[in-house]
């Protein structure tokens, strides 16, 4: 017999899971993303970087952004 | 505000539906999306606004039913990503060993980690059923245009056109910055794949905002023109394998695995996971022979795992330049007679022997230019263009290189040049022999593979690259022998027009692109 409050409490705690984990990400991607950060806040948007994504693909979007720029000139 | 009530424990908490109610409506309009081909005995879906009792009705039908791809199509829908292969086994193995009761807290359960790391929650859910999705992730994201970006940009306007011949429409997907499931592409991305030509030339209009929607493919078919990065290769493996959908993949080359030599590792480590989707998939269209026998080869290892593999077939690619080329090309003649060298710098391409062949053939005293086009890794072109530098300077000769030419600046170098040379030690194709073909302009390449494919049909002196003996003579030959140069021009003349038009055409067949009516 399936027990209706019990899967209630689970989609909510499953979904307050989603929830904490979705704002964490928005918030770092915010501050990477924000035109108001500024330049002197890069080394700050690559350290949320590494630690959204971990050091090697962070490099590696690092690399792409910074060869788009140069050819974009 | 959410309203307190208390739950079978006793303790107090919140009700279930006030709390977080923007993703409880996104999993809610996913679950409706999949809900008419998971529930097959065609009872109707009831307006209940709430989340659990259709995610219970759903756990439990496949957990008695997971094949065919429903157990896949669940774990999408709950968890808005793409499973891997483990994430969905180790699910239907709960599964099988739970009550039904309990079929909804074990989706939960095990989807919940997909869904934290790779789920999307910001767009609604599209199923395309019985249609064709074509994969144009990198495409649509980048601005980089070499070799794939340029046979995918040049083949989607053409293969759009064929679709709708066909009464078929073509969807086009991105991956998630999660990279965990297919969304639609925005009108920009849009633009970078469908209307490249334009865009580069400043000429194009922006097109319509299309639905930002997740895209799953249900019973339908997936094309890859592209080689998919290394992060999405577990889930397209798993979408192949498990998913019901079939796809059919653009095979571009093995060179990452047959000639790790000429490759970083980390390219041939990139490459090996992109076989695994590969050994899941329906067809392998190569774009030679060449690379439909080295396909074949991988192919043939495969029943050794119990696998099939995928049909491989030969669709080879247009001999084709825009029409703009020939137009922009007609440029002053070169004082010298000029030698260029298209290709990214790299070992593979043999950069090193050609421009041995040129100092040998400058210092026996003959006269011309010689440019390298193409651009490459900073720590491989920076001492090439040093001695080249060095050469300029101390000798006095005509040799440069030239990193980054705009589109019209390389077709303008074509024309004006008395020969090109490509004597690649691995292709694929070999863009580079085609396009020099297709402006008039004779063509120095290697006697194998792909690049013989296309040498034999005339207009190529053709010599085995690893010779400089071979490389030098043949040089000499077609800079002094004006008679052999006129019977290569005679025999480019002749040679068959193949456009990006009849590449998307027959694409279009050896893949069976075909909706369901």
């Amino acid at each position: 017999m399936t027990d209706r409050t019990r899967n209630d409490e689970a989609l909510d705690q499953w979904l307050t899971v989603i929830n904490r984990r979705n704002r964490r990400r928005r918030l770092v991607e915010s501050t990477i993303k924000g035109d108001a950060a500024g330049f002197a806040n890069v080394p700050l948007r690559f350290v949320l970087k590494i630690a959204e994504v971990g050091p090697m693909r962070a490099g590696k979007m690092a690399a792409t952004v910074v060869s788009q720029r140069l050819r974009a000139r | 505000m959410s309203e307190a009530t208390t739950s079978s424990s006793g303790a107090s908490t919140t009700l279930p539906d006030a709390t977080h109610p923007a993703y409880r409506a996104l999993l809610l309009q996913r679950l409706r999306a999949v809900a008419p081909v998971l529930r097959t005995d065609g009872t109707p879906l009831t307006n209940d606004p709430a989340v659990s009792p259709l995610l219970q009705d759903l756990s439990e039908r496949v957990a008695a039913h997971p094949g065919d791809g429903r157990l896949w199509l669940l774990f999408v829908a709950v968890a808005g990503a793409y499973p891997t292969t483990g994430e969905l086994e180790f699910l239907r193995r709960r599964l099988a060993v739970t009550d039904p009761a309990d079929a909804m807290r074990v989706v939960l359960e095990e989807t919940q980690a997909a869904a934290t790391k790779s789920g999307d929650w910001d767009r609604p859910l599209r199923l395309v059923q019985g249609g064709i999705v074509v994969d144009v992730n990198f495409c649509a994201k980048y601005v980089h245009n070499t070799g794939i970006q340029r046979v995918v940009r040049e083949l989607m306007p053409h293969l759009i056109a064929r679709a709708g011949d066909a009464n078929a429409t073509l969807d086009l997907v991105a991956w998630t910055r999660q990279s965990g499931i297919t969304r639609s592409l925005s009108a920009v991305e849009r633009q970078r794949v469908t209307d490249w030509r334009a865009l580069a030339a400043g000429t194009s209009a922006l097109p319509d905002e299309q639905p930002d929607e997740l895209v799953v493919p249900w019973n339908s078919q997936l094309l890859l023109p592209e080689v998919p990065e290394p992060e999405l290769c577990d889930r397209l493996a798993a979408l192949a394998e498990h998913s019901g959908n079939t796809i059919s993949l653009v095979g571009y080359d093995t060179i990452p695995i047959s000639s790790a030599d000429l490759v970083t590792p980390r390219e041939s480590e990139r490459f090996a996971h992109y076989l695994t989707v590969v050994k899941h998939s329906a067809r392998v269209l190569a774009i030679s022979e060449s690379v439909a026998e080295e396909f074949r080869g991988f192919t043939a290892t495969l029943p050794s795992q119990g696998l099939v593999g995928p049909a491989v077939h030969t669709v080879s690619l247009a001999a084709d330049v825009p029409s703009a080329a020939n137009e922009d090309a007609a440029a002053e003649p070169s004082a010298l007679p000029l030698i260029i060298c298209v290709g990214s710098h790299e070992p593979r391409k043999n950069q090193d022997a050609v421009l041995f062949a040129v100092e040998t053939l400058l210092a026996e005293g003959l006269k011309f230019r010689a440019v390298f086009i193409g651009g490459g890794s900073r720590s491989v072109t920076l001492s090439f263009d040093r001695h080249l530098m060095k050469l300029r300077n101390t000798r006095g000769w005509d040799i440069e290189s030239a990193r980054g030419l705009k589109d019209r600046e390389l077709w303008s170098l074509y024309r004006q040049a008395r020969f090109s040379v490509l004597t690649s030690l691995h292709e694929g194709y070999g863009l580079p022999v085609v396009e020099s073909l297709a402006l008039g302009t004779p063509v120095l390449t290697s006697n194998y593979g792909s690049l013989a494919e296309i040498g034999v049909h005339g207009g190529c002196v053709l010599v085995n690259p690893r010779d400089d003996g071979e490389i030098i003579a043949a040089m000499r030959t077609m800079l002094t022998d004006d008679s052999e140069l006129a019977t290569l021009l005679a025999q480019i003349e002749t040679l068959p027009p193949r456009t990006w038009r009849d590449y998307a055409v027959d694409l279009w067949d050896a893949a069976e692109l075909e909706v369901a009516q």
